[in-house]
């Protein structure tokens, strides 16, 4: 794919972007703490930061500390975690599959996540359990998929791409069972909501157990990511290369799945970052995935927060950030296929 | 003695044999062209050779150790293999692309470091690819693709490159400039392999050539011992002519009239 | 053995995951309140809050609408998600209120307009889990049927502070249903005829535990989905059952938008040899914009409608206005223009 920027993407270009990124992130975060529909102004909710990181003595009612810390800190810090984890799962898969129009969904990671928690949904199990049930749903789902080609005695990379397509039907199927067999009134509604994803009701509490499930996965995809590049030339070509193919892709996918699940654990599914993201980190820093793996983070996560801070304040009523997403994400990726539309991707 | 294939058969997942009881050897700076014709089992072989495909019978040696008991990346160290159809999905550029060959050399978590990168420069300086260096491999030519390929595989210097027919998508000015590439390299002391089913490129190549037939048969030998009428016209069935060109001061295979 | 460890790793990841997310479920106990309290319908222990201080109460549940309404809470409500105008043209607070969600609660929203309260659902824990941890209380009523509807008043009006009010609101709907049961108790046996709700697509049924067969059976007639239950749902049973049934009359609700209308079934030839079609038995419980069959106050009403349409006889269409006129009265303290509501009657 043909970069936007023309300057040299050597290493100190993907430094400064990643620099310039970085301070977005920040500048973005703080802002997003100062906005919503509560009225606190920008300096009493930095104030309440500061003395609630500091632990001193609070000097502003309750319900607005709550506003602050209850509600808008840990929203903001999901968006960004859940961004940079969708986009860098993306980017893994699809340099692992060699097909930039993969989703980090595609081997079934969030149509799993879905029964799991519609399952908790029907089943009318508390808050935390659901959380549970997306997780596990996810990495069966994945693992089905996984283990459906080696059962068919054919381990090709599009074999997994079909037995995604097969394991993705069937749990579509399951999921229509249990929106059927569903209350329309409260589960059904529940469910469709969940599916959609959201921060809405995020709490630090729901967000501090799946951290080591998003921070190592990370760090491990980080590690791989110069493997990812030489399996990204093709299954023979890396095998040609030295590189371990089953056990390096495996690595990826467990990698990419553990973020995907823990992704949609906490906001559901959202669509789109995962897909568009990575497209956008490769037209600014290039393919080579030891750039493309921190920028698409950084990308991601700020692409998130952005959104979701527009779905706090946009509206009387919340609406679901996957609405948003679609709307930014759908043009966006029309506009990059009429831009390539003479080119190889 | 760097390969060592003997008796080797092969058949895919319940279909005819395509190699059957194969043997052949390699020395260093040693060309070896394998003709056939299409369906042979030319890749096959190639496969075989590389460890990625498990022979029923036989066995190939590399450096004298059965290539079954060696690890991928150990394979990857002593051979590099040029695939027939490069067709990059990612754009990296043509540097990125051909520090890759250095893969076997890094460690798995690890990245290319200083001496990868200056060997990457200096093999594309050697390949004439210095100018090309920054664009995306998407956007060159074929040819030029082909070039960083070979720059790709000698980049980590192997001991020998096994090459799946390197001329089968370019124009005779490319063809021409790929044999010469390759010639040089058996002249550096890399053992290389040659897939094709042009007679003229074996004969060009000279060193060594075995031809391969439908039934996995494979005869091997000198060049001009081996590429001979009756054997082509066999082998292809069609009315090939051999004939002596004395100002090229060498054989070539012509097409009988339509 | 590198597929051993791989698989020793998913295995390990697994387990890590189950011993994580394990320790988030347990909600913790809150401390019990002292005085007064009040039991919801989730059967969570709530503190009455202060002597008389108003509360400011938000609500995303339009169920609670008409109970908020009947026991003349709505100066109280900041927050509401009502299910048509009639509720917000009718009562100015209700109109004043914003929005804070529907079903799902805006938190910051919430925040926002200073809610202290919240009316919710019963069976929705995720998000009593979140507003509870705003510091906004959470009353959840559950009023599926008759009992719920009653004990929705008793609750709203013991936390809120309004027995008196809902005293007079039970007391008017006793004398309302001991008015049917006498109507009712004129109409021999053999007379008595079958009915059937429908629901929003065709073939859809009110289970015989729901309020809508309640309401059938309270006004004389036979519930044709007796003994048919989908835990209080809503239940498709298909078209060819309905057939079999073959109810006397088809009431069709007003609680959900139809995907059919009531001239599609009596034009359609597959149903023509249903008595209820034969009879032209066949009408969608009123109104367009008020609903006599949703659990309120005005299920009183459905009860009337539905009297009247299976026995004119007993229950003539000027004593049904008279009713109608008297509820909306009751309520409202105005009568409102019935192509307003959306009806006719006869």
């Amino acid at each position: 794919m043909r970069k936007l920027l023309p300057a040299g993407r050597g290493p100190l270009y993907a430094l400064s972007l990643g620099t310039l990124l970085g301070a977005l992130l920040l500048v973005g975060v703080v802002c997003a703490v100062c906005t919503g529909k509560y009225q606190v102004s920008p300096a009493a909710s930095l104030e309440i930061l500061f003395q609630q990181l500091l632990g001193l003595e609070s000097t502003y009612p309750e319900m607005t500390v709550n506003v602050v810390m209850g509600l808008r800190i840990p929203r903001i810090f999901a968006s960004v975690l859940v961004g940079a984890a969708l986009s860098l799962s993306g980017a893994a898969y699809q340099g692992v599959f060699s097909n930039p129009l993969i989703s980090p969904d595609f081997l079934g990671v969030s149509s799993g996540a879905c029964i799991g928690a519609a399952l908790a949904i029907l089943l009318g199990l508390p808050g935390g359990t659901l959380q549970l049930f997306a997780f596990v749903g996810g990495i069966v789902a994945v693992s089905l998929t996984v283990a459906l080609p080696t059962a068919l005695g054919n381990r090709s990379n599009i074999m997994l791409v079909l037995s995604g397509v097969i394991v993705g039907s069937a749990m579509s199927s399951i999921l229509g069972f249990i929106k059927y067999v569903a209350d329309p009134e409260t589960e059904l509604a529940a469910i469709t909501y969940w599916t959609m994803g959201g921060f809405t009701y995020i709490s630090l509490g729901d967000l501090l157990p799946t951290l080591p499930f998003l921070i190592l996965p990370a760090a491990g995809l980080l590690l791989l990511s110069w493997r990812i590049d030489v399996l990204s030339l093709g299954e023979d070509e890396a095998r040609a290369l030295g590189v371990n193919v089953p056990v390096i892709r495996g690595l990826v996918i467990l990698c990419s799945t553990l973020l995907t699940a823990s992704s949609v654990c906490i906001a559901g599914t959202i669509s789109w970052v995962g897909l568009v993201i990575p497209h956008l980190g490769r037209m600014l820093v290039g393919p080579d995935h030891t750039r493309l793996l921190p920028i698409s983070a950084l990308l991601g996560g700020l692409f998130l927060l952005v959104v979701d801070t527009l779905t706090r304040i946009i509206g009387a009523a919340e609406m679901p950030i996957s609405i948003l997403t679609g709307l930014v994400g759908a043009p966006f990726y029309a506009w990059l296929l009429w831009r390539q539309r003479r080119r190889a991707l | 003695m760097i390969y060592e294939v003997n008796g080797l058969s092969f058949a895919y997942h319940g279909g005819p044999r395509v190699l059957d009881g194969v043997s052949l050897t390699l020395e260093r700076g040693e060309v070896l062209s394998i003709l056939g014709p299409n369906g042979a089992g030319k890749s096959t072989l190639l496969g075989c050779m590389l460890g990625m495909l498990v022979p029923q019978e036989g066995s190939v040696r590399l450096e004298g150790r059965d290539i079954a008991q060696l690890k991928p990346r150990d394979i990857a160290r002593l051979v590099s293999y040029v695939p027939q159809n490069l067709a990059p999905v990612f754009g990296y550029t043509l540097f990125e692309f051909v520090l890759m060959g250095r893969a076997p050399l890094i460690p798995t978590l690890g990245r290319p470091g200083p001496a990868d990168r200056a060997a990457a420069r200096e093999v594309l300086e050697q390949m004439g690819l210095t100018r090309l260096a920054d664009r995306a491999c998407t956007e060159v030519s074929g040819g030029e693709r082909q070039q960083a390929a070979i720059a790709r595989a000698i980049v980590r210097q192997p001991q020998a490159v096994l090459f799946d027919e390197p001329t089968a998508h370019l124009d005779v000015g490319n063809q021409l400039r790929t044999l010469r590439v390759l010639k040089n390299l058996s002249r550096q002391g890399y053992a290389v392999v040659v897939t094709t089913h042009d007679p003229n490129h074996a004969i060009l190549l000279g060193g060594r050539a075995a031809i391969l037939d439908r039934a996995g048969h494979l005869t091997a030998g000198p060049a001009e011992e081996i590429i001979r009428e009756d054997a082509l016209r066999q082998v292809y069935q069609a009315d090939l002519k051999l004939q002596w060109e004395p100002q090229l001061g060498r054989t070539v295979c012509l097409f009988p009239n339509l | 053995m590198k597929r051993k460890l791989a698989a020793l790793l998913l295995a390990l990841a697994m387990a890590l995951s189950l011993a994580a997310c394990a320790g988030t479920g347990d909600a913790e106990a809150s401390p019990s309140p002292t005085g007064p309290t009040v039991t919801d319908g989730a059967g969570r222990v709530l503190a009455v809050p202060g002597d008389g201080g108003a509360e400011r109460i938000a609500s995303v549940y339009a169920t609670s609408v008409p109970f908020l309404v009947a026991l003349g809470l709505t100066d109280q409500v900041v927050a509401i998600n009502c299910k048509s105008v009639f509720w917000t043209n009718a009562d100015k607070h209700l109109d004043a209120a914003v929005s804070v969600g529907r079903g799902v609660v805006d938190l910051e929203a919430l925040a926002a307009c200073g809610a202290t309260v919240l009316v919710h659902r019963a069976n929705d824990s995720e998000t009593v889990e979140a507003v509870e941890k705003l510091g906004v209380d959470v009353l959840c009523i559950s009023a599926e049927d008759m009992d719920g509807i009653y004990g929705t008043l008793e609750l709203l009006a013991d936390y809120f502070g309004v027995q008196d009010r809902a005293e007079e609101v039970i007391a008017w709907m006793d004398g309302k249903f001991d008015r049917i049961d006498e109507i009712v108790a004129q109409i021999p046996q053999e007379e008595r005829v079958t009915a059937l709700v429908m629901g929003s697509e065709l073939g859809r049924v009110a289970g015989g535990d729901m309020l809508q067969s309640w309401m059938i059976e309270k006004a004389g007639g036979i519930s044709s989905a007796a003994g048919v239950e989908n835990d209080s749902n809503w239940i498709t049973v298909g078209v060819e059952t309905v057939f079999q049934w073959d109810p006397d009359f088809l009431f069709c609700t007003s609680s959900a938008a139809l995907d059919y209308t009531v001239d599609d079934i009596l034009g359609d030839e597959t149903w023509s040899a249903m008595t209820a079609v034969e009879e032209g038995h066949v009408a969608v419980i009123p109104t367009k914009i008020d609903t006599w069959d949703m659990p309120g106050i005005a299920s009183v009403l459905g009860t009337f409608w539905m009297l009247h349409e299976m026995y004119p006889d007993y229950f003539s269409v000027e004593e049904l206005e008279a009713e109608i006129e008297d509820y909306y009265t009751f309520l409202f303290g105005q009568t409102f223009d019935p192509d307003y509501l959306g009806y006719t009657l006869g």
